[in-house]
């Protein structure tokens, strides 16, 4: 009987002391003129940042616009980085590069998600996987994320930070400048939207 | 668990608050947490709840990924720009809406109009003119309304008629009875026509000049308004020269500070 709390979200990416301490010493050296350390800031989190903006954005273009204006700001205004994470500051500066342009959008709705069904989106499925697997995941992956684009733009931002990124909700709130429980409450709200949404394509999900 | 006999009941059910729970969400009270395990105990629609929502949560964390389309890595022109670039940045903010080719016209017909409004709104301060009182006559003609028609004067047509004698208001009301009754005379028109406005602010505030206060003193009496229709008149006539004067200095530094966001914009590369 499941009458106790389960774990609902994946295992997110580990958020190490050491690499705390290794992004401050770049940020250190970046702030004394050396442009490498920066590039080398840029290079550990490109992939992430981009990660996560084409996931709240949807469209490849913008979240590469986002993520170019989010490592632009970070150079511009590293003299402000304060906080222990480098990684949970230079997420914020993309969510706001990423709120912007969702906020664009809204002003002149043209073609909301234009590029989900774009063979550019490649699941991270093993090469060693059988093509039926990767059939599977690719499929898989099509029905998540339509869903995704029927909830709203807060509730992806939250679910997109706390199931992919493993940013708790005290950080996404942080990030996103809303109060815990709103955080909490876009998470959850988001969760039992999704799961209307993709209660057709459950069994897909099972296998 | 017990299977749920009526499963539409389970839309009643608050699923939030199940969600809540597998959440672990600590604002849980203690009666919120007895109702939820209540509910996933019995009910196998809330019980699977969480199968599902864990389901869709590790499908989501492996959703496909597009490429990154670019290498976002800076290059020593790129910092340098973004390094010097807060001014460039705050001026194609300011300028985003422009369209130069069109605001730069605009912007020196506002320049010029400004300049001329400030110009003949500081004519009258310099020592005034024959031209200069014009609007205030034609302002005072246009207020003046019914009072003046009902008690037409010696000191009020004594000063419209000289002073606006091209109006198409003044002549309308030059037609009335009394102020063709009562016609001024050469030696008066002398007299009323180097301080008109002045003559005109008298007649019509209180009624300060010997002449005008009976007049005016009768005019109240059988039109309580027209005293404070004279001291709106007062009021027009002494404000319009300011308000030019204001109106044409921020309509010319508008201009002047739209034609230099404009030409910063055309230094900075910014195309049309």
């Amino acid at each position: 009987m499941e009458d106790q709390p389960v774990r609902i979200r994946p295992a997110g990416p580990i958020h190490n002391e050491e690499y705390h301490v290794r992004d401050r010493a770049l940020v250190r050296a970046a702030l004394d003129g050396e442009l490498d350390a920066f590039n080398r800031l840029v290079e550990l989190y490109q992939d992430t940042l981009y990660a996560i903006c084409v996931r709240v954005v949807g469209d490849r273009d913008a979240a590469g616009d986002a993520v170019q204006e989010a490592f632009f700001s970070a150079y511009r205004n590293l003299a402000r980085f304060r906080g222990d994470s480098f990684r949970s500051w230079l997420t914020r500066i993309a969510m706001n590069a990423a709120t912007d342009i969702l906020r664009n959008r809204k002003r002149r709705p043209a073609d909301p998600f234009p590029e989900w069904e774009d063979e550019a989106w490649q699941p991270p499925a093993d090469e060693s996987e059988s093509p039926e697997r990767t059939a599977i995941m690719r499929q898989r992956s099509r029905v998540i994320a339509a869903a995704m684009t029927e909830i709203t733009d807060d509730q992806r931002t939250a679910i997109v930070l706390y199931d992919i990124e493993g940013y708790d909700y005290q950080e996404i709130a942080d990030m996103t400048g809303v109060s815990l429980g709103t955080v909490k409450s876009r998470i959850h709200r988001g969760r039992l939207a999704l799961r209307d949404l993709l209660s057709p394509d459950m069994e897909l999900l099972r296998e | 668990m017990t299977a749920n006999p009526h499963p539409s009941e389970h839309a009643r059910h608050d699923r939030l608050l199940v969600v809540r729970f597998l959440e672990a969400d600590d604002d849980l009270r203690p009666a919120e947490l007895e109702q939820a395990r209540a509910l996933i105990a019995g009910c196998a629609a809330c019980a699977a709840l969480g199968t599902e929502l864990r389901l869709i949560a590790d499908a989501t964390s492996q959703m496909a990924l597009p490429r990154r389309p670019r290498d976002f890595r800076m290059s020593h022109q790129q910092a340098a720009a973004v390094r010097n670039g807060g001014f460039r940045r705050f001026v194609e903010r300011i300028t985003a809406g422009f369209r130069l080719d069109v605001v730069r016209p605009l912007a020196g017909a506002a320049v010029a109009i400004g300049l001329l409004l400030v110009v003949v709104g500081s004519l009258p301060r310099l020592g005034g003119t024959a031209s200069a009182p014009a609007p205030a006559s034609q302002r005072f003609s246009a207020t003046a309304g019914p009072s003046v028609k009902a008690a037409p004067t010696e000191s009020t047509t004594g000063v419209m008629t000289p002073a606006s004698p091209g109006s198409g208001d003044v002549t309308g009301q030059s037609s009335q009875p009394g102020a063709q009754s009562s016609p001024m005379t050469p030696q008066e028109m002398l007299t009323a026509s180097p301080e008109p406005t002045a003559d005109l602010r008298i007649g019509a505030v209180a009624g300060n000049g010997e002449k005008a206060s009976p007049d005016v003193a009768r005019d109240s009496a059988e039109n309580p308004g027209s005293v404070q229709v004279g001291q709106a008149r007062a009021d027009a006539a002494g404000d319009s020269f300011p308000s030019l004067l204001v109106l044409g200095a921020v309509l010319a530094s508008v201009g002047l500070i739209v034609i230099g966001l404009s030409w910063l914009a055309r230094r900075i590369g910014r195309t049309i």
